[in-house]
């Protein structure tokens, strides 16, 4: 299993068919693993993130959605993605890279 | 049909469940009276709501407290039971047995630990785990003018998100009892006696309120100062659901009523200071959030 630093900007991510995202009115998702029944909480750049693994948006491209979102270094702002991706996989919720 | 609905003098019928108390203590039976008559149940409009326990067979549990021969004090309900030395000790271990009876009597409503504080029109809701300070704090913040509907469990209705604090009687040590006094909370007279009082020996509301407008997930350990703080309502939802036990309803509809309930309310965490000075602080909160919100 890749660590964040060893995802290739090109991979892509697939969310776990058994992961339920319960979203709230505050922009945070509650991720729930049903097979482990993993109870995750996700903040609001975590829930984007989420969305695009998607098996279609790369770790580029999510990087690149959240630059336009959020005013922060690049370069910062990709570590914590990776970060945030290398958590998902650990975990279970997400399935790849692929 | 009234949620708390009686039978006779010795029956007692909490949220649908129905038991029937026989004891040859009077105290115990004035006790017990004192708790599953008077609790406060929010006034759901037509007696029973739908998924509250049902009497299906008509059977009603019996709940036994009675005194030895040998001055001791035995307690049974259906297949637990024991013997203490003292009636408060049968009553805490009986009152127990009611509580669990209730939740798993439950066809539909989903039990969470957490204390229960009525504040206006809404419920403050304290979780936290065992030995976090619930208890204390509810007597505090009863000290402090609130209601405290139950300071352990409350089921919660997963279409309306209604919550309905469970009955039971708070289970203070002589440390806790000592600190509240320092804080200024008059015990009951009952206290040093029997140890077994009820959230009705604080105050019974008019109306209780329907739905949880604040949760606090309380977490240690304690510090000098209490401190509260925001918390997002994913981040709540997953703190309750780790003071939710197995219930009725599969995992996936379970965790929507919890976000469903950390959705319409107000989250913080709550680390505790000192007890005057916490119960000060969650006070201030929810007067403060009160009129923030008009």
């Amino acid at each position: 299993m890749p660590s964040g630093e060893e995802l290739a900007g090109s991979d892509l991510f697939l969310r776990h068919r058994e992961v339920d995202a319960n979203p709230l009115p505050d922009e945070t998702v509650l991720l729930f693993q049903k097979d482990t029944s993993l109870a995750v909480p996700i903040n609001r750049a975590g829930a984007a993130i989420w969305e695009m693994c998607d098996g279609v948006h790369t770790v580029d491209q999510i990087v690149d959605k959240l630059v336009e979102t959020y005013d922060q270094d690049r370069g910062r702002i990709e570590q914590d993605v990776r970060t945030f991706l290398d958590e998902l996989i650990r975990l279970g919720l997400v399935d790849g890279p692929c | 049909m009234s949620l708390s609905q009686t039978a006779s003098a010795d029956s007692f019928r909490v949220y649908g469940w129905p038991f029937r108390l026989r004891t040859n203590v009077p105290d115990a039976e004035r006790l017990v009276a004192g708790l599953y008559r008077n609790f406060h149940a929010p006034g759901l409009a037509s007696g029973l709501a739908p998924g509250l326990a049902p009497d299906l067979d008509g059977s009603v549990a019996e709940a036994i407290v009675e005194r030895d021969g040998d001055s001791q004090f035995s307690w049974r309900l259906g297949e637990n039971g024991g013997k203490t030395s003292t009636l408060s000790g049968a009553l805490w271990n009986l009152e127990a047995a009611l509580c669990e009876s209730i939740i798993r009597s439950q066809r539909r409503w989903i039990a969470i630990h957490a204390a229960t504080i009525q504040f206006g029109n809404s419920w403050a809701m304290l979780a936290g785990c065992t030995q976090a300070g619930k208890t204390t704090l509810s007597l505090a913040l009863a000290r402090r003018g609130f209601l405290v509907g139950g300071d352990d469990v409350a089921l919660v209705d997963p279409d309306s998100l209604t919550v309905l604090p469970i009955p039971r009687c708070f289970h203070l040590d002589d440390r806790g009892a000592g600190l509240l006094q320092d804080d200024g909370l008059r015990l009951p007279a009952a206290w040093p006696r029997h140890r077994f009082i009820v959230p009705h020996d604080f105050g019974s509301p008019a109306k209780p309120p329907d739905r949880a407008g604040w949760l606090i997930f309380m977490r240690g350990p304690r510090c000098g100062h209490p401190s509260i703080a925001p918390v997002s309502q994913a981040e709540m939802s997953a703190r309750v659901l780790s003071e939710t036990g197995q219930g009725p309803l599969p995992d996936s509809e379970t965790i929507g009523v919890i976000c469903g309930l950390a959705a319409g309310a107000s989250c913080f965490t709550l680390t505790p200071g000192s007890l005057g000075e916490t119960a000060d602080a969650v006070a201030a909160l929810l007067s403060e959030s009160m009129r923030s919100t008009g």
